[in-house]
C-alpha cells in the first residue's frame, strides 16, 4: 500500500501513528482531564514524531518516545495553558459530548490530573500504559526507586480522594 | 480486587471514549504545513537580510549593518542567553536564562528549571523532550513553550546581535549576557543589594557583608573587567539570632564565591555556573 509516495509498513510513521494513537489520547485524558485537549496534545506530539521520524525511527521504542513527548507536552500544557484554555471554554460554554453526563468518569479523570506532575506520569505510565518500573523509570528518566516511591505517594493521594473506595462509583 | 488492579480498571475506563477524530492523514498534513511554514520562515528572513545587506551596500561610504542571519551551532554554544523580549514586547527576564552546549541545553524561565538535548537543522531548534523541575508558578513569557516547539532561529542585527525563536505567532528574543543591560563600575556595584531574606553590602573600601536571615558573614570584594571576585567569603557565618555559628546553606554564597559576571539593568544580574541571580537595589534610609 503506498501513501503519498512512502511505502506504508512496519516502521513507517503512518504506521506508529496508527498503533499509538489511541493509547496516547487515552494517556492524554487522563493527564489532562480532557478528551479534546488530549486529542489535540496527541496530535501535536504526532507531529513532532513525524517531523523527527529519521532520528525516531532509529530509537529502540519510537512509541516511548512518542509516549514521553506526549507527556511532557501535558505537563507544559498544564503548567501554561490549561487555565485559560479551560476558561475561555468555560466563558463559551462548549464541551465535547462525551465529557458531559458521565460525573464517574469525569471523578477518576480529575483525580488523576490534579495530582502532581510526576506523581500523575506514574500512575498514567504503570497503570493505564501497563508500563513495569524499570520502563517507566526509563519513560520518565528517573531511578526506579523513584518510580517505586512516586507510585506508593500517588496511590495513598488518590485512596485519600476516594478514587479507591470499593463503591466509589456508586457514590460518584 | 487489589487497588492497583482497581486502580487500572477504572483509568482504562476513564480514558475511554468516542475514536479520536484523526488520523495518520491528518498528522502528515500538519506535519508538512509546519515543515513548510518553517522554511518559509527562514526564507523569508533570508531574503529580508539579503534584501537590507544589499541596499545597504550598494549606498556609498555606508557599510552595511546586516552582516548575517543564519545562526551557526558556535555562535550559539558557550554564551549564557537572556530572554529580553517576547513577541517585540520588552521585558525583565527574572532570572531566566538559556545555556547551549555541545547537544545540550540547561536553563529555566524563572521558574522552572530544564535541561535536555537539542540540534540545529535548517534553522530549526530542535529539542528532545526536556526534563523540567515541576515547579509551580507564573513566569514571564513562554520561553519553555516556545523552546519544546521546534523554533526557527534568526539573528536579525548579525552575529552578535540578539537571537530570535519564532514559533507561529509569538518568540522570544534572547540577548547574549554580556550584552545584556550595562557593565558595572565600583561606583555602581558599591551600595547595598537585596533579595528576599537576605542583603548583600558591597561597601566602597572593598568590604562585602552578606547577610541572610539575620546571619552574616564577610568577605573582599573587587570588580576585574565585569568579573566578580570575591575574596575570603566564609561559608561560615555568624549568626546573632542565636548566638552560635551556622553554615549558608543556601547557593548564593557559591553564587558569589564562583567569579560571576555581572551586569546592570533594574538590578545586579549576576550570571555564573549556578544560573543568574537578580539583586535589588536596596531602599536608601
Amino acid at each position: 500500500m503506498r501513501s503519498g509516495g512512502r511505502m506504508m509498513g512496519v516502521g513507517s510513521p503512518e504506521e506508529l501513528c496508527d498503533r499509538v494513537r489511541d493509547r496516547l489520547v487515552g494517556a492524554l485524558t487522563l493527564s489532562t482531564a480532557d478528551r479534546a485537549v488530549a486529542e489535540e496534545l496527541a496530535q501535536e506530539t504526532l507531529v513532532r514524531v513525524w517531523l523527527h521520524w529519521s532520528r525516531v525511527s532509529t530509537l529502540d521504542s519510537p512509541e516511548h518516545w512518542a509516549m514521553r513527548v506526549g507527556l511532557n507536552l501535558a505537563t507544559s500544557w498544564h503548567r501554561r495553558r490549561l487555565a485559560e484554555w479551560r476558561a475561555n471554554r468555560r466563558a463559551s460554554g462548549e464541551r465535547s459530548a462525551e465529557d458531559r453526563h458521565d460525573p464517574a468518569v469525569d471523578a477518576v479523570r480529575q483525580a488523576v490530573a490534579s495530582l502532581p506532575p510526576r506523581q500523575r506520569a506514574v500512575i498514567v505510565a504503570r497503570f493505564y500504559l501497563g508500563y513495569d518500573v524499570a520502563a517507566a523509570a526509563d519513560l520518565l528518566e528517573c531511578a526506579p526507586g523513584t518510580i517505586k516511591a512516586t507510585t506508593h505517594q500517588a496511590i495513598s493521594k488518590l485512596r485519600r480522594s476516594g478514587l479507591l473506595d470499593a463503591d466509589e462509583e456508586e457514590t460518584a | 480486587m487489589s487497588d492497583e488492579e482497581l486502580l487500572a480498571e477504572r483509568l482504562d475506563r476513564a480514558a475511554a471514549g468516542p475514536p479520536p477524530t484523526f488520523d495518520h492523514t491528518v498528522i502528515r498534513h500538519r506535519a508538512r504545513r509546519r515543515r513548510a511554514r518553517n522554511r518559509t520562515a527562514v526564507a523569508v528572513v533570508v531574503a529580508l537580510v539579503i534584501v537590507g545587506t544589499a541596499s545597504l551596500a550598494a549606498r556609498p561610504g555606508k557599510r552595511a549593518l546586516v552582516t548575517a542571519s543564519r545562526v551557526t551551532l558556535d555562535q550559539l554554544i558557550g554564551d549564557r542567553w537572556v530572554p529580553t523580549a517576547y513577541s517585540g514586547v520588552v521585558v525583565p527576564p527574572e532570572g531566566a536564562f538559556l545555556d547551549f552546549g555541545r547537544g545540550s541545553i540547561t536553563g529555566t524561565d524563572g521558574c522552572s528549571f530544564f535541561d535536555g538535548r537539542w540540534s540545529l537543522t535548517d534553522d530549526v531548534l530542535q529539542v528532545d523532550p526536556l526534563r523540567v523541575t515541576s515547579a509551580h508558578c507564573e513566569t514571564v513569557g513562554d520561553l519553555l513553550a516556545i523552546i519544546e516547539a521546534d523554533p526557527v532561529l534568526s539573528q536579525p542585527d548579525g552575529e552578535r546581535g540578539p537571537i530570535e525563536l519564532r514559533e507561529d505567532d509569538r518568540w522570544v528574543q534572547l540577548t547574549r549576557f554580556d550584552r545584556f543591560g550595562v557593565a558595572v563600575t565600583e561606583a555602581d556595584l558599591g551600595t547595598t543589594w537585596v533579595q528576599p531574606g537576605a542583603t548583600y553590602r558591597f561597601d566602597p573600601s572593598g568590604e562585602l557583608v552578606v547577610t541572610i536571615n539575620g546571619c552574616s558573614t564577610t568577605g573582599r570584594w573587587r570588580l576585574d573587567g565585569a568579573t566578580l571576585q570575591v575574596d575570603d567569603l566564609d561559608r561560615t557565618i555568624d549568626c546573632s539570632v542565636d548566638g552560635g555559628d551556622g553554615i549558608v546553606a543556601g547557593g548564593a554564597i557559591d553564587a558569589l564565591r564562583s567569579d560571576p559576571q555581572v551586569r546592570l539593568a533594574s538590578g545586579l544580574w549576576l550570571s555564573g555556573d549556578l544560573g543568574v541571580l537578580r539583586l535589588a537595589e536596596a531602599e536608601q534610609e
